[in-house]
């Protein structure tokens, strides 16, 4: 398994978010911050945002006009600040933990309360004049509480409040910014689970859920369990996975080829069009060669994007097809591969006709051919025969080839999604083969004898669906 | 026998003009809706050949306005939609006007043009 593997990535990716946003352990009553009692000054239902405001409701600090109170939480790179203004409302802003550690111990280890905003290098407070501040500390939270009259004059206020009164209600200052940070947090990563294009569900550690993913895609459902602040991947389900992006990816495939087959029919058409004028009208041998080229390019290019989405097809209905033509349909798509190497099609199975999707046999089949080519190295000798034989109630599609052959060891890990020897390979090929053979309850295998030994691979069908 | 064609795709467009002219006919040519369906209500054209997406208008909005001045059975006679757009959809929309569609690319060319000049001139003697 290649460590590109974008799965993996994600779910690092998943693992980093829900460290950094420390799922901690009352992750439980992440709705809200409900045990609150109905007595303190900080209710549940009031917004973190109103934090600085509910002050103003103290009525030993009724004088004073501007209130502010800076929180740092431990291992974050910012503090929030949140200050009420009688006269100019709430604000939020934040500051560097720096700059909030400085001012911290500013405050902490003045002897008085009393500041002067000029002699403070607080641009993000809007102080004036003289104010007040104290600066606590909690389990996880660093606070400066600042509160001003706004005022050029010295407050002669006593300020044992904040050793007294206020510093009792630290305790529930805290818990409420814990809870309600927590209860952000918890929906973020509950908007980002529910709009993560890997579906998944989080599990407590009673087995409850905590989240999930709104959509029904039970089949490629990945567990992750909570467990002391991480989060973890429960069971492995990684190629279930893998071949959901695949079909997400061929759908994009499929829709993208086919805006292209629209938008460039009209163009093709009309050189097609205008070089069949021009022939008609040319005069010298070099001239007509010359627009019979831009009508055979042209063409080509028409037959090409033709075929592209057709391959891409999403249309999964099945219907009876030819077996030679599907075969001949893969030789055309293959021809600028093939062209040095010698094909040979041989039907030996006395069947005829097929009941499956021939969109999907074609892509296993191109599959099949375009790996034979690029392992064959000279291609001076190279060969490929595709043979159609029959094994009891199945059929057999046979891409062999004298190519470079499988490696003993490779052989348990070719079918892996991601899995890929080639420098400008994605891994996937193969492993779509097989959930496309087994969406028609077929399967594919493969044989070969070792390194050089060439090799085959076979895509077997049921022959009455 | 006078036609109209209307197409943005300026080879397509050309070409079309060329090869009915080759057989002989008037034949205008326009790129714009707005512009056309000043021509179709001001000329009396045998057949109007009409691409479906153009820059300004779609030739649904052409069929439209020129029910000024044709019946629903004048136009389903008078119009042949081209597109190259085949969805269910706009097949769906374009049979409702019960004109003739031809999808872009043209299979056979000589055969379309034989089929418009053919059916035109049926239409005129009756």
């Amino acid at each position: 398994m290649s460590l590109d593997n974008p799965f993996l990535k994600e779910i690092k990716s998943i693992q980093r978010l829900a460290g950094k946003i420390r799922l901690s352990a009352n992750i439980d009553d992440h709705k809200s911050a409900t045990h609150l009692k109905s007595n303190k000054l900080f209710k549940a239902k009031t917004p973190l945002d109103d934090i600085a405001k509910e002050l103003t409701k103290l009525d030993y600090l009724k004088n004073f006009q501007s209130f502010h109170i800076a929180i740092h939480e431990r291992g974050n790179l910012y503090s929030e600040n949140f200050s009420y203004s009688k006269n100019l409302g709430a604000r939020k802003s934040k500051i560097k933990v720096r700059e909030f550690n400085l001012l911290f111990s500013t405050v902490s280890k003045s002897k008085s309360n009393l500041f002067e905003a000029k002699n403070i290098k607080t641009k993000n407070f809007p102080l004036v004049g003289y104010f007040l501040a104290n600066a606590y500390k909690t389990y996880n939270l660093q606070i400066i509480i600042m509160i001003s009259e706004d005022s050029f004059l010295k407050p002669d206020e006593d300020s044992s409040f904040f050793e007294n009164e206020l510093s009792e209600i630290i305790p529930q200052l805290s818990q409420f910014y814990t809870q309600k940070k927590q209860a952000l947090r918890n929906s973020l990563l509950e908007k980002f689970i529910y709009n993560s294009p890997i579906p998944m569900a989080v599990y407590n550690n009673h087995q409850e859920v905590l989240f999930d993913h709104k959509q029904d895609v039970s089949d490629y459902l990945q567990k992750i369990s909570f467990d002391e602040g991480s989060l973890h991947l429960v069971g492995n389900s990684l190629e279930d996975s893998s071949d959901f992006f695949h079909e997400q990816r061929l759908q994009l495939l499929g829709e993208l080829l086919n805006t292209l087959r629209h938008e460039l029919n009209n163009p093709l058409f009309g050189l097609k069009l205008a070089s069949q004028i021009l022939h008609s009208y040319a005069s010298d041998n070099e001239s007509t060669e010359f627009i019979d080229h831009v009508a055979t390019s042209s063409n080509r290019c028409t037959n090409i994007i033709e075929n592209f989405s057709k391959f891409y097809s999403q249309d999964s209905k099945f219907q009876e097809s030819s077996i030679k033509s599907l075969v001949e349909e893969v030789l055309i798509l293959t021809k600028s591969e093939t062209k040095t190497l010698k094909t040979d099609f041989i039907n030996e199975s006395e069947i005829e006709t097929i009941n499956a999707n021939p969109t999907w046999i074609i892509q296993i089949l191109f599959n099949f051919l375009i790996n034979s080519t690029q392992s064959i190295l000279n291609k001076d000798e190279g060969k490929i025969l595709i043979s159609i034989t029959r094994n009891h109630n199945h059929i057999e599609f046979n891409v062999e080839d004298n190519g470079s052959g499988i490696p003993q060891e490779l052989q348990d890990k070719l079918l892996q999604p991601f899995f890929t020897t080639k420098q400008e390979g994605t891994g996937i090929g193969l492993s779509i083969s097989r959930h496309l053979a087994q969406k028609m309850n077929g399967h594919i295998h493969f044989k070969s004898e070792g390194a050089d030994q060439g090799s085959t691979f076979t895509l077997s069908l049921p022959i009455k669906q | 026998m006078k036609i109209l064609i209307i197409e943005d795709e300026i080879l397509i467009q050309k070409s079309l003009k060329k090869l009915f002219e080759n057989k002989g006919i008037d034949t205008d040519v326009h790129d714009q809706g707005e512009q056309a369906i000043k021509m179709i209500l001001e000329n009396d054209y045998d057949r109007i050949l009409c691409d479906l997406m153009l820059k300004d208008l779609n030739g649904f909005d052409i069929l439209e306005a020129s029910k000024k001045k044709y019946s629903p059975e004048e136009i389903s006679s008078l119009f042949i939609i081209m597109t190259a757009y085949n969805s269910a959809q706009i097949i769906d929309r374009a049979q409702k006007y019960n004109c003739p569609i031809l999808s872009k690319p043209f299979f056979d060319i000589n055969q379309t043009l034989e089929f418009v000049i053919k059916t035109t001139k049926e239409k005129q003697h009756g």
